[in-house]
């Protein structure tokens, strides 16, 4: 007994955090439990405790080292070290990271992941860019040791020609994954602003803003754990942060990952991915043929125009020349119809004129047998009154004339008229 | 052939294409600009088709600065 050290509380605390760090260092084991009282405090630390059916330990840590969402009843794997906290003598395993474990868990971990970033808006339709109809240049993040890769670029040969692929090789599954795939679209994105600049001044790309046309990111499919990178929140942050346009296609599984929300376009595996990057050439030859053959029409009917108006052109003065002289001959034909009718009336009313001038002339009544009787002067004699007994005068005849002596008048008795 | 043609865009091969196509169907008139476009649409046509005809597409790995 009097061998033993008396220390104090604070040194028995240091002590056994000592005893403790230097035989449980070095990752030794994980402890798996569900989780339950989970919270955060002052928006940084994060308290809860990890149970199983006997047992219960607290679990502390930072809120930047947990990095997948949790909630009570989740199962987890808590990697970190024991030891007691000296101000309130609690003991709590101090942990540097967690896993989830089990597909439950996963699935439930994803749910809320998903749910919070889709509040903040990482997927919304809104935001998502459209990628350019004829890429030049992609950056394609993948592992180059998939069939992923494989049959991305076997189908792009199929398609197209002329594309130019940086490959960005990356682990697409396992605890290192997430942070090379993240390393990769920045490294890409930054290389793309680099060189946007001096692609823009040395050739004149029909993408200036930036040098790749697009982000492709692609993986074959395989369990929700396998593909857990992808729905990594980093992975997802790091998408919807891409300058470059983006494109994500994890292979065949029913439920989306989160970095293909992200994607500005969802490919549903690397084969679809590569149709939907690149257009097939024979659809765009027979759409250049459409294009071009529309231009030669055009331009064939503007040359026929032009002759029509040419021809029409050389036509027109004769034609003006024959209308002029129809019109002429219409306004020519009118006036003679018109004078002859003139002519005829005017003749007709000759003759009627003659012929009663005729009746009037008194040689024609000579003729019938009538004379004309004058004194000495030649004047006309027509009244009884006028004659007196032995007065010589002179009757003109149809041929000629006579003397005579007047031996006798006797006025006749003028007769009422009876009109 | 003009030098614009040779390695030519093909997003921009085809803006321009459609726009002489488009210039036709407004119906413009003047015979001579229609023929320079022609002309034009013609060796756009004829640079695509070329550019169209390479076979493969180039894959280069990037250095790797990102690898943990």
């Amino acid at each position: 007994m009097g061998a033993m050290k008396v220390i104090q509380v604070s040194e028995f605390i240091e002590v056994v955090n000592g005893i403790l760090r230097e035989t449980l260092s070095g990752e030794l084991f994980a402890v798996e439990g569900e989780i339950s009282g989970y919270r955060v405090s002052q928006g940084q630390w994060v308290t809860f405790d990890l149970k199983d059916d006997k047992a219960l330990v607290n679990v502390f840590m930072p809120v930047w080292n947990l990095n997948v969402p949790v909630e009570d009843g989740m199962k987890i794997r808590v990697f970190g070290l024991p030891r007691i906290y000296p101000k309130f003598g609690k003991f709590s395993i101090s942990a540097e990271r967690i896993e989830l474990a089990g597909e439950g868990a996963l699935k439930k971990a994803l749910a809320l992941l998903r749910l919070r970033l889709e509040k903040e808006g990482l997927f919304d339709e809104a935001r998502k860019r459209v990628l350019p109809r004829f890429p030049q240049r992609i950056a394609l993040v993948a592992s180059r040791d998939s069939a992923a890769y494989g049959d991305f670029v076997r189908i792009l040969n199929e398609r197209w020609g002329g594309l130019e692929i940086d490959l960005y090789h990356v682990l697409v599954q396992g605890e290192k994954a997430p942070n090379e795939i993240v390393a990769a679209i920045e490294q890409a994105n930054s290389i793309s602003s680099e060189r946007s600049f001096d692609s823009s001044r040395r050739t004149a790309s029909a993408h200036d803003d930036s040098y790749y046309d697009a982000l492709v990111m692609t993986r074959g499919g395989g369990s929700l754990e396998e593909l857990m990178a992808f729905n990594d929140e980093r992975v997802v942050r790091a998408i919807h942060a891409s300058r470059i346009p983006t494109m994500v296609a994890i292979g065949h599984e029913r439920d989306i990952t989160l970095a293909e929300e992200a994607a500005d376009v969802r490919g549903s595996t690397p084969t679809d991915c590569a149709r939907r990057l690149v257009p097939d050439r024979k659809d765009v030859l027979y759409e250049l043929a459409t294009l071009l053959q529309g231009v030669e029409t055009s331009i064939v009917q503007e040359l026929d125009q032009g002759q029509i108006a040419l021809e029409r052109a050389f036509a027109s003065p004769g034609l003006w020349l024959a209308g002029r002289k129809a019109e002429l001959e219409a306004a020519t034909g009118n006036i003679s119809t018109t004078m002859d009718s003139w002519l005829m009336d005017l003749s007709g009313e000759l003759v009627n004129q003659m012929r009663l001038l005729q009746s009037l002339d008194p040689k024609g009544v000579l003729k019938r047998g009538y004379a004309i009787l004058r004194d000495g002067k030649g004047h006309s004699l027509v009244s009884a009154a006028k004659l007196a007994v032995g007065q010589e005068v002179s009757i003109v005849l149809n041929d000629g004339e006579a003397g005579a002596e007047i031996t006798r008048t006797r006025e006749r008795i003028q007769q009422p008229k009876l009109l | 052939m003009k030098k614009d043609t040779k390695d030519m865009d093909v997003a921009k091969g085809f803006k321009e294409l459609e726009e002489i196509s488009a210039w036709f169907e407004r119906g413009e008139t003047d015979l001579d600009q229609g023929l320079a476009k022609f002309e034009r649409a013609m060796e756009i046509a004829d640079a695509l088709k070329k550019r169209l005809a390479a076979a493969e597409n180039k894959v280069k790995e990037i250095k790797k600065k990102y690898e943990s």
